[in-house]
């Protein structure tokens, strides 16, 4: 199947900063795609592109649509949710709901009903009397509903305590998702859906600095616990990162030979958010 | 219903404030006045009488002519003109209020990003918006206006049958509230097409201003024509400034009232020559809008309003602040 994003060199500047520098990656069907960045990486930007909120240079298609020429065909098939609470603070639950049902050849009421259902929202409420939390289950609601094949989420759980944030990605997983549809998701809270993703993508300096599905990365990646003795073999070996546990050494090798790190020590998968702070190394210096 | 139907929905929901409830509390306000009013007439008639149409009631209770009659009626659809004026202001200050928030707020909360993520064109959300505030809003008025002068004709009517008077051959059948509201009906299109250049630059004020879209909208106007009025003077040119602050100051900003059209100056004179109801009518009835139809101003105004709203809707589609 072809890709659903393909994007190659893209370029987006503000003034003298280039918020996306040159960023090239794929995403095909069925998968979940994390894009991790530190702030400011220019991951909002790539979003942005991808959903013709923003006008880039470089070669982009979404579902084989030019997002920016062809915006309006493209949203048909494609639903975001960006950033957290950015619902019109005057409309009710069921004005929302009317409305979107109205306009959106693919929503569901049917299901819109049956996940608004379980929660505490009541179709009279207006948002501005909803807690945040609230809020982006409304929202999730109207989402969910639509038969999208891209879905798309900003930082969707940020202000959120861990009882929606959990809830939030549960039920993205167990009701919405499926092989017919591609979910791509950036967050600060990586621990959170590292469970869930199939891939996962970097982002630096506008640049994309990995891409890779959690399968390979499981491969490439190790993370070993490394005795004081043996820590100069380690240094060797030229780790990405190492940080310091009870008096042992944690290096973090990109590429070596599983039998060999097992020598030095006891070998695990690096947390995805071990991984970031050593390849993101420097980047507020 | 189709996607613009919705969009017009939305609009309706979102400021049932300003067309639904400014016009309804504004004729509830109205019909009280006019009952206070109707009362203390009522207490002081018994010493002077209440003239209607150059008649005093009493008379009109023994016996008048249907000549007289006819004229009562025309004082009462000159006077149902009047009640409608109130109404039409506050209109006008609605919609120039809302047509400044209306690609403005949603940027503010950051709702911009809901709407656009659903599969709707900014030509069609920009366009839902000037039909709101060109059709919908002043329907809606109208409809507040048309109960607003049922209920006056009721309080009429009460008070002429407290003289004896039957109010149904007197009022009802002289007065033509509904020949009154189809005749404001019917130049809603006309403040509509004279509105467009207010439309337009309030919402390209709209869709542009990073905040305070008023002070925008007002100083730039305002501004120019002081300059121009002040190089004027030094100067001494020909070119007179007023006519900046008539066909450009007030064409932006002031457009929105409705009748704005009127030439004002030409009624008042009509009604000062006016002598009897029935002349006064004919002035109202007569303000019709043949002549503004032929005006180039609407039409120039009319090209630069959409002009301005084209700036809008592609502003809508490519600002990224948000």
């Amino acid at each position: 199947m072809s890709a659903v994003v393909q994007a190659r060199n893209l370029v987006k500047r503000f003034g003298a900063n280039r918020a996306l520098d040159g960023a090239s990656f794929s995403i095909a069907p069925g998968r979940i795609v994390g894009l991790i960045g530190p702030n400011g990486a220019g991951k909002t930007t790539a979003l942005k592109a991808m959903l013709g909120l923003t006008d880039v240079e470089g070669e982009l298609s979404v579902l084989g649509l030019d997002p920016r020429k062809q915006r309006h065909e493209l949203m048909q098939q494609v639903c975001f949710i960006a950033d957290v609470a950015v619902l019109p603070r005057w409309i009710r639950v069921r004005e929302a709901v009317d409305f979107v049902a109205g306009v959106h050849p693919r929503f569901s009421r049917e299901k819109c009903r049956h996940f608004i259902e379980r929660t505490k929202l009541k179709p009279d409420m207006r948002v501005r009397e909803m807690s945040k939390g609230m809020i982006v289950q409304l929202h999730l609601a109207l989402v969910m509903a639509i038969d999208a094949k891209l879905l798309v989420l900003d930082e969707p759980t940020l202000g959120l305590d861990i009882l929606y944030r959990k809830e939030f990605y549960q039920s993205l997983l167990n009701d919405y998702f499926d092989d017919e549809k591609t979910i791509v998701v950036t967050t600060h809270q990586v621990e959170e859906i590292e469970h869930i993703l199939t891939d996962l993508m970097f982002i630096r300096d506008g640049k994309i600095i990995l891409d890779t599905s959690m399968d390979d990365l499981a491969e490439r990646f190790a993370e070993v616990m490394v005795a004081p003795d043996k820590a100069e073999r380690a240094r060797a070996l030229s780790p990405l990162g190492e940080r310091q546990i009870f008096g042992k050494s944690i290096f973090l090798f990109d590429g070596v030979d599983k039998p060999r790190l097992a020598e030095l020590g006891e070998v695990h998968k690096p947390s995805i958010a071990d991984l970031f702070v050593a390849t993101m190394k420097g980047t507020y210096a | 219903m189709n996607t613009f139907t919705w969009l017009l929905k939305r609009e309706y929901w979102e400021h049932r404030g300003g067309f639904k409830w400014v016009p309804l509390i504004t004729g509830v306000v109205l019909v009280l006045m006019i009952a206070f009013a109707l009362v203390t007439a009522l207490m002081t008639a018994n010493r002077h009488g209440i003239v209607v149409g150059n008649l005093n009631l009493d008379d009109i209770s023994r016996a008048a002519t249907p000549q007289q009659l006819e004229q009562v009626g025309a004082a009462i659809n000159v006077s149902m003109y009047m009640l409608s004026i109130p109404i039409a202001c506050l209109l006008g200050i609605v919609s120039f209020f809302y047509l400044l928030g209306s690609l403005y707020d949603e940027r503010r909360d950051r709702s911009v990003l809901f709407w656009k993520s659903l599969p709707v064109s900014d030509v069609q959300t920009v366009l839902s918006k000037v039909v709101t505030v060109m059709f919908v809003a002043p329907l809606l008025a109208l409809v507040a206006t048309f109960a607003t002068l049922l209920i006056y004709l009721v309080l009429l009517s009460i008070v002429f049958a407290f003289y004896g008077i039957n109010p149904f051959t007197v009022i009802w059948l002289n007065a033509s509230p509904l020949m009154v509201v189809v005749k404001l009906v019917a130049l809603v299109p006309v403040n509509a097409l004279w509105a467009l250049p207010t439309i337009g630059w309030l919402m390209l004020c709209s869709a542009f201003a990073r905040r305070v879209p008023f002070l925008w909208a007002v100083l730039i106007p305002v501004g120019t024509g002081t300059v121009l009025a002040i190089y004027d003077a030094i100067n001494n040119l020909h070119v007179p400034s007023t006519w900046f602050w008539h066909h450009i100051v007030g064409r932006a900003l002031l457009s929105i009232l409705p009748g704005g059209w009127i030439d004002f100056d030409h009624v008042g004179n009509q009604m000062e020559r006016s002598r009897l109801p029935s002349d006064l009518a004919t002035v109202f009835n007569s303000t019709g809008f043949a002549h503004v139809l032929t005006l180039p101003s609407l039409w120039i105004g009319a090209a630069a309003g959409a002009a301005m709203i084209a700036a809008a809707i592609w502003l809508r589609r490519w600002r990224d602040d948000s």
